[in-house]
């Protein structure tokens, strides 16, 4: 009698005992879930990210270099940023499709544009407004 | 005793899936606020750099300049010894990106510029 009991007993803690690690594993693996979820929309985001950056680098490059837009001084021949005049337009990257100083067009593909980045700039001995877009 | 041996090794491996788990959560990201930040920074660059090869020296100038760029984001302009604050800021909420310019104008006069935006 004594010894059915016992055994009785071992066997409510071993299904109680199993009962707890099913709980805690569906609890782990529903958190790990949300995690991988988490972590691809992460990854996504810094693809993104480093696009955004790219472009913003690409830009920067756009108005700071003598290549593209900057301009220069004839005298000393020290190339000036944000101070820019429209030139070299064959030379912009392949992926930009659209710029734009003070609202007017200056280059305009039909594609659709991803995304525009506005800088300061001078253009004419003023304040104006650049506008970069790119296309995938 | 193997019983107990893969009792534990199996408690092992929760334990490190926890803390796996743990460490996941601590390691999210802010980086889409320091590129923010980042844009932030260029852009009031873009300002005071301007504002330098104009020799602008007047701060409603300056702040026509910055509307166009930040539109009404927060902030504001010093220009020697004049301020202008756009917008009401939360400084709880919102952090503060500064940049200053000091250069010597054609007159032989020394320009102050700082421009905060709260991103």
């Amino acid at each position: 009698m004594i010894l059915a009991n016992q055994k009785q007993k071992k066997g409510q803690v071993m299904v109680l005992d199993i009962l707890i690690l099913f709980i805690i594993v569906i609890f782990i693996i529903s958190i790990e879930e949300k995690n991988i979820t988490n972590y691809s929309i992460n990854i996504k985001n810094k693809n993104q990210e480093i696009n955004t950056i790219t472009q913003e680098l690409i830009v920067d490059r756009i108005i700071s270099d003598c290549n593209y837009l900057a301009t220069s001084n004839q005298k000393t021949n020290v190339c000036y940023a944000n101070n820019i005049a429209i030139k070299n337009l064959d030379n912009l990257d392949n992926n930009i499709c659209y710029l734009a100083i003070n609202s007017t067009k200056y280059y305009a593909l039909e594609k659709q544009i991803n995304q525009i980045y506005k800088r300061g700039v001078v253009y004419n001995n003023r304040f104006a407004i650049i506008e970069v877009g790119f296309c995938e | 005793m193997n019983k107990c041996g893969i009792i534990f090794t199996i408690d092992g491996a929760l334990a490190l899936i926890f803390i796996s788990t743990l460490i996941l959560i601590s390691n999210n990201s802010n980086s889409w606020s320091q590129l923010n930040e980042y844009q932030a920074n260029k852009m009031i660059g873009d300002v005071l750099i301007t504002s330098q090869i104009l020799e602008i020296n007047n701060i409603y100038e300056i702040e026509s300049n910055y509307k166009s760029l930040f539109g009404e984001k927060p902030g504001y302009i010093k220009l020697n010894n004049d301020i202008k604050k756009m917008g009401n800021a939360n400084p709880l909420k919102s952090k503060l990106i500064s940049q200053r310019i000091t250069y010597i104008n054609i007159s032989n006069k020394e320009i102050y510029i700082e421009i905060g935006v709260y991103v």
